[in-house]
């Protein structure tokens, strides 16, 4: 399927107010003028038709009944009623029930109804190539024990009725128009003045510099209050954040830079030595200090990849201890000339209460750096024990090692990224940086205790709901 | 040996091959991964070092189409590349053992022997270490010339060590490859055997360690020739 770039621009708020508004009031005059045509029809046709009525009573109260029969003498007052309307032509017929014509144009259209009593009857029809609307009335005229009933129908084309119709309803649709205008505009002020914090803070935002993090000071109305201080929440998140990396990038920074400095001093040195042997020892220090180095830049990249990985959320469910005994094996294979003894411990677990969601790549990284802290610091006849036990709400992953320990007091501190309690000889100061950004991002809790044989304990407590 | 380095970064493969030419190493770069595919076709190396990203091919290709075509040529990689995805995904498609950049060249010089001895026993029908000499056909190891009594099983845990070189074997893993079913040893019986095969090949470099809670680890200490 071909993609159409989305171009549409954004709406403002302003216009959406201004377009819900404008339809409101096209619904309305739309109503208004159906209600005002059938008001400006009706009031033409009532006019127009009591004229009509008029001239044909007039003449009803001049026909006479004779022995030669009805006779009819047509004031003239009566045509000039109907004949008022300029452009309109009048026409007439007189005739009896029996439908002989007495006088007028015997080609009328008839009612499509028989006409009877005084009631007048009002209709529509073509007439001479024009619509016409016509009255039709009747008399009963007595002379003696003679009656006969003389009818009369006038009708006249429409033009006049139509005109006043439609200056009825240009009228009052004109103000009904200026009304709906005059309310748009007050409407557009209003809006603008219920819109002005937001702008006002729209225009704040748009201007400032990326390194600007004042927080909004406006007073917003109660209906926005919440809205900007989740804005100022966010801008201050947005600046610890920041500052944040911006400590690490300054750590990371020095870190690098003194690192490669030794190095650089210790190959400058060995390179004025003059004798073999000073030189080579020289070089033998400068070697370690590319070991060094080396973890360094190891551990800084670790640290960030457990970072994105946290970021992007990846999980999936894996046996916490098919990962442990792998990530041991890896060890203890690079281990395997040393004199630690590894154990690897499964403390009654139950089922697959060792199944844990997570992201299992950060967290074979975050046991590697226990593994190899405990390396590190341990004497060379170290005993490492990975455990994993149960506990009530979930798992939990222990490693114990024979090592100095660290005291208690500095607990906290050591899971601080740099913070190295060996003061920076051999450790980067990350490796339990790493394991507590591992243990946030999987929601573990991190504890660090004594070990019973006297060095650390590093216990990771895992929640996936227990046993159940 | 006669090795072939796969490497697009001309100071650090410079920097190897020195150093592979001082242990007396025939060892040739190729930089391009498409062109070094070509050369693989026609010529045989006893080891093969290669890097993953690579102009034109990338390592991964090149091990796979090798493996396609039934070259058992043991790669090692060197890789650069930060996560254990790329160490899995290289092991998976073929390579014998893996070495993340940098890396200490004694560490990588240990590799290649160990990867190139290997290969060797397999084709000489003997497996040479040191002092120790195992002959896979008749069975017989040797110490210093002197022979080694094994009995049967002895034998067979000696083998079932010897090809798992650096993994780790549980005792069931054990039991599994050398009982029968009908068998059914106690996992004390299994100890007790691998106790008697420690002693015996006590003078020699290849020993196994235990790892209480997961099993036993084969090794054999790494002499340069």
């Amino acid at each position: 399927m071909l993609m159409i770039p989305r171009t549409k621009r954004r709406q403002s708020m302003r216009q959406r107010l201004l377009l819900g508004m404008l339809a409101g009031f096209i619904a309305i005059l739309s109503i208004i003028s159906i209600g005002l045509w059938r008001y400006a029809d009706n009031a033409a046709n009532q006019s127009y038709d009591r004229l009509l009525s008029g001239a044909a009573l007039v003449i009803l109260e001049h026909t006479f009944l004779t022995t030669e029969g009805i006779s009819v003498d047509i004031p003239y007052s009566a045509m000039e009623t109907v004949g008022l309307a300029r452009d309109d032509r009048v026409f007439y017929r007189i005739y009896s029930q029996n439908g002989t014509t007495i006088t007028g144009d015997s080609q009328l259209p008839l009612p499509d109804v028989i006409v009877n009593d005084k009631i007048p009857y009002y209709f529509d029809a073509w007439y001479s190539l024009e619509r016409a609307h016509f009255i039709v009335q009747s008399r009963l005229l007595t002379e003696g024990s003679h009656s006969d009933t003389v009818i009369v129908q006038i009708g006249h084309t429409r033009r006049a009725r139509n005109s006043l119709r439609t200056d009825l309803i240009v009228n009052g649709f004109s103000i009904a128009l200026i009304v709906t205008l005059v309310g748009l505009f007050f409407i557009w002020i209003g809006i603008n003045r219920a819109l002005h914090p937001l702008i006002a803070i729209e225009e704040d935002l748009r201007q400032r510099e990326v390194t600007d993090f004042k927080l909004l000071q406006v007073k917003p109305p109660r209906e926005i209050a919440s809205l900007i201080s989740s804005i100022n929440a966010y801008i201050q998140r947005l600046k610890n954040s920041l500052e944040h990396s911006q400590n690490f990038i300054a750590d990371v920074t020095h870190q690098t830079r003194t690192s490669l400095g030794t190095l650089q001093g210790q190959l400058g040195l060995a390179t004025q030595e003059t004798s073999l042997e000073a030189m080579r020892e020289r070089l033998q220090r400068a070697d370690c200090q590319v070991q060094r180095t080396i973890r360094l830049n190891n551990q800084l990249l670790s640290h960030a990849m457990v970072i994105h990985r946290a970021d992007k959320q990846e999980t999936s469910k894996f046996s916490l201890v098919d990962l442990a005994r792998s990530t041991l094996e890896q060890i203890v294979r690079d281990q395997i000339h040393s004199h630690i003894e590894f154990e690897f411990i499964l403390e009654d677990l139950a089922g697959e209460s060792d199944i844990i969601s997570g992201d299992p790549i950060s967290l074979r990284e975050a046991l590697r750096n226990l593994l190899d802290n405990a390396v590190r610091h341990g004497p060379a006849t170290n005993k490492i024990d990975v455990r994993i036990c149960n506990h009530q709400i979930g798992v939990s992953l222990i490693v114990d090692d024979k090592g100095p320990g660290i005291a208690k007091d500095k607990h906290k501190k050591v899971l601080e990224r740099f913070y190295s309690d060996t003061q920076g000889h051999t450790g980067s100061g990350l490796g339990l940086a790493i394991v507590n950004a591992v243990a946030l991002s999987h929601k573990a809790i991190l504890s660090l205790q004594n070990s019973q044989s006297g060095g650390l304990r590093v216990r990771l407590d895992f929640n996936n709901g227990g046993l159940e | 040996m006669r090795m072939l380095y796969i490497e697009d970064n001309r100071e650090l493969a410079e920097t190897v091959i020195e150093r592979f030419r001082n242990e007396g190493h025939a060892i040739d770069l190729e930089c391009d991964g498409e062109e070094a595919n070509e050369l693989l076709r026609h010529k045989q190396f006893d080891l093969i070092l290669l890097d993953i990203n690579l102009p034109g091919k990338s390592g991964f290709e090149i091990l796979r189409s090798m493996r396609a075509r039934k070259d058992k040529t043991p790669v090692l990689i060197l890789t650069a590349r930060s996560e254990i995805d790329d160490r899995v995904i290289g092991l998976d498609a073929g390579a014998d053992d893996y070495l993340l950049k940098p890396f200490d060249f004694r560490e990588l010089s240990a590799r290649c022997r160990a990867l190139a001895r290997r290969n060797a026993g397999n084709a000489r029908n003997e497996f040479i270490h040191g002092n120790f000499v195992f002959n896979l056909a008749s069975k017989c190891a040797t110490i210093d010339g002197v022979d080694v009594e094994l009995r049967n099983r002895e034998v067979q845990l000696l083998e079932v060590f010897l090809n798992n070189l650096g993994q780790v074997l549980s005792k069931e893993d054990i039991a599994d490859r050398i009982y029968t079913f009908e068998e059914a040893p106690t996992l004390n019986a299994i100890e007790q055997l691998i106790t008697r095969l420690r002693k015996k090949l006590d003078r020699s470099p290849f020993f196994v360690k235990t790892i209480r809670g997961l099993g036993y680890i084969a090794h054999v200490n790494d002499t340069p020739d």
